[in-house]
């Protein structure tokens, strides 16, 4: 209750310095040199986002806009739509896959580009080209690997008599092309974020390890893990939810959301119920919301869990 | 005295000229496209001959962009009110804004609206048919010297032409290629040449489970495993398929891949099973009832010059389209067209006999399910009675609108 009451804010007395004409005469150029961001955000971001709570109210029409009010029509229907909770799992497998194995992989090579190696810059950049390369472009190459025929991945894999995969074409497939592809374009920025994080921890914890006798395994596993723990819950967060909205890959991957919908996720759901087909806005929207309450849930979750976790130093 | 005389006599003048001046400009048509390039060129030309017969009309194309951000601005310009005068659209972008369409029916003449081909007229004629492209069968002659002409024929051709090469155990070539998700058109004219039907005449009724739709979906079905299903685009591979029914506005794409494997690809008209058919794509103009009625004028004085058959054909001679009129069809330069280009035969003897999309308001929700339903058969995910009677419920749902 008392959380609730601070943010009465009427109720609260006029700041001192509201008071003192110097005090704008310093501060009104600065609020005035954020009207345009304001203005952009408030036009291309906020308006958006709490047009989309109006419009997953209605039955859109567009010559008639916004149509015809149907309260929470929306959302039954998208609750009772088996491709709504296949795309869900769809996006929770993707998440709860490739996010754990993209850090503990961006671990191992941060830990290996961290030392003193022969064209250690060249290495370094050599890795953070998959995150810098454009997307559309990465994934038509890697159309190109995955292809059955004639394809790098298929061909690596009869080196070591595994026959080949149908990896655009078969349901089973389409999911794991999906996840050692999303994999393969974060390590290196994650890599990166988690070098720049094992550089900033000062050396005199490692040298106190070195003569207590630490092994190489505990001084990592004591020292080098806990002290990057801000930048291991940064990257969570952050590929958390870039995972949650998954859906250029799928996209441009299988030219459309696979073999029997098996990589369409929570977001290609929603493209398609707005965009492709019938155009069903009032769905769309109400599945935005839905995505959007489970991002921030989980969101939520990952920050309570950082309170007791994140070590800074 | 004698100046401020002077002076307003001087300001009614330039009044008056410049009211003149507005009555006499031409009306100008704000035509929404997006045709690039060598396209654009043609539309440009087609505008340059109107406007020399039509001097106080001015045509003013301007490209969108990608179809769907053609689409995109089609949606936001008439819920803000700021439509052109007219546009492309495809079928199935038409359900959400007929309401904001004029219907074009009352400004054709019976032997106008006759002339156009039957399987392109769209309901209460919103929309005249523009660029369209039909379903053809492509063929590579290396491996079928002579295309089959049945459905019989197209299976064991199939079957023949599906082989491992090396005995490796992995097939090497496919005899047909199917895309059921992204291109459900290959069964619709399977259906259509068996006599079936989505819906029934009303829409009503769900016709797509009856003996025709089964018998249709039998023999989709008895291709399978002779057939390479994919999303990819099949003349991405030229020489894994020996044969596809694909549209006729891919032929260049065809022609380039198959000369870089070193095949020479062909077309033909679909096998008949049934009877003769195929299916018809791509869009259609319509001319928004909200535009200023000097410009619905103009604008619908476009259109009949854009059916003629000499301007039909020469857009689908320039385009590799075809010509969307019957007259289009018997035109002088689609004739030279057919007899300089063999490959597009095929394509114009089928057009009298090709459907376009049903003009239903869900029925892009149909047709993702049929896709779901096609790519259930070919992957062998459901038999195909559980495949129809699932679309058939799906369906069933989407007949109210």
């Amino acid at each position: 209750m008392t959380k609730l009451k601070s943010l009465a804010f009427w109720k609260k007395p006029i700041p001192y310095e509201w008071r003192n004409p110097e005090f704008w005469k310093d501060t009104a150029w600065a609020y005035i040199y954020l009207i345009p961001a304001v203005v952009i955000l408030a036009a291309f971001t906020f308006y958006p986002f709490f047009a989309t709570f109006r419009l997953s109210l209605y039955k859109v029409s567009f010559t008639n806009f916004p149509g015809k009010y149907i309260g929470l029509e929306n959302f039954r229907y998208i609750f009772a739509h088996k491709y709504f909770w296949s795309s869900l799992w769809h996006t929770v497998v993707i998440v709860g896959v490739s996010v754990p194995i993209t850090l503990l992989l961006a671990l191992m090579v941060a830990n290996l580009l961290n030392k003193s190696l022969r064209f250690r810059t060249f290495a370094r950049t050599s890795f953070f080209l998959s995150y810098i390369t454009p997307m559309v472009a990465v994934i038509m190459v890697w159309r190109l690997m995955y292809n059955e025929q004639y394809g790098l991945i298929n061909y690596v894999l009869g080196l070591f008599n595994i026959q080949s995969i149908s990896w655009l074409n078969k349901p089973e497939a389409a999911l794991p092309a999906v996840i050692i592809l999303n994999i393969w374009r974060y390590v290196g920025y994650q890599a990166i974020i988690l070098l720049a994080g094992m550089q900033g921890i000062d050396q005199m914890y490692y040298e106190a390890a070195r003569i207590d006798g630490a092994s190489g395994f505990q001084v990592w596993r004591k020292i080098t893990v806990p002290l990057l723990t801000p930048q291991i819950f940064f990257l969570l967060i952050i590929s958390m939810i870039g995972s949650f909205k998954v859906f250029t890959e799928i996209f441009v991957l299988f030219n459309g959301p696979g073999a029997l919908k098996s990589a369409q996720t929570l977001v290609y759901y929603i493209m398609d119920q707005g965009f492709f087909g019938t155009p069903h806005y009032g769905r769309a929207a109400a599945a935005s919301i839905i995505l959007f309450a489970i991002i921030f849930i989980v969101t939520i979750i990952q920050m309570q869990v950082a309170k007791r976790r994140v070590h800074y130093q | 005295m004698k100046l401020r005389s002077l002076m307003i006599v001087t300001l009614l003048a330039a009044f008056a000229m410049g009211f003149v001046a507005m009555a006499q400009a031409p009306v100008t048509v704000e035509f929404w496209h997006r045709f690039s390039s060598r396209h654009e060129t043609t539309l440009e030309q087609l505008s340059v001959w109107f406007e020399a017969l039509n001097p106080d009309i001015n045509i003013e194309w301007v490209y969108q962009g990608s179809y769907s951000a053609l689409q995109q601005k089609i949606t936001g310009a008439v819920v803000a009110g700021e439509v052109p005068t007219m546009t492309i659209f495809y079928e199935d972008w038409i359900p959400p804004v007929e309401d904001a369409l004029l219907p074009l029916g009352p400004y054709f003449t019976a032997e106008e609206t006759a002339d156009i081909i039957p399987g392109l007229l769209y309901k209460d004629m919103l929309t005249v048919p523009f660029n369209k492209s039909i379903m053809v069968l492509y063929y590579i002659e290396d491996y079928v010297p002579v295309p089959p002409t049945t459905w019989q024929e197209f299976y064991d051709m199939a079957v023949a032409n599906t082989v491992d090469e090396d005995g490796d155990g992995t097939i090497d070539r496919y005899g047909v290629g199917f895309r059921p998700a992204a291109n459900p058109e290959q069964f619709f004219c399977l259906l259509e040449q068996n006599n079936g039907s989505i819906l029934n005449a009303d829409w009503t009724e769900v016709t797509l489970g009856n003996a025709a739709g089964l018998e249709a979906a039998n023999f989709y079905a008895s291709l399978a495993p002779y057939s390479w299903i994919t999303s990819e685009y099949l003349n991405s591979n030229v020489g894994y398929v020996a044969m596809a029914i694909d549209t006729s506005a891919g032929y260049s794409y065809w022609e380039a891949a198959a000369e870089s494997a070193g095949l020479t690809v062909k077309t033909a008209v679909l096998p008949v099973g049934k009877k003769a058919a195929s299916f018809i794509q791509g869009t259609n103009i319509g001319i928004f009832k909200d535009a200023d009625p000097a410009e619905i004028q103009a604008g619908i004085a476009f259109l009949k010059f854009l059916l003629q058959p000499e301007y039909t054909g020469y857009f689908a001679a320039m385009t590799g389209y075809l010509p969307v009129t019957i007259g289009g069809l018997d035109s002088a330069v689609w004739n030279y067209v057919l007899a300089t280009a063999p490959e597009v035969a095929a394509s114009s003897e089928m057009m009298p006999v090709g459907v376009g999309s049903l003009s239903h308001p869900n029925y892009g929700d149909m047709r993702a399910a049929l896709s779901t339903m096609c790519e259930e058969i070919m992957l062998g995910a459901a038999t195909v009675e559980e495949a129809i009677a699932a679309a058939v419920a799906e369906i069933e749902a989407l007949l109210d609108y």
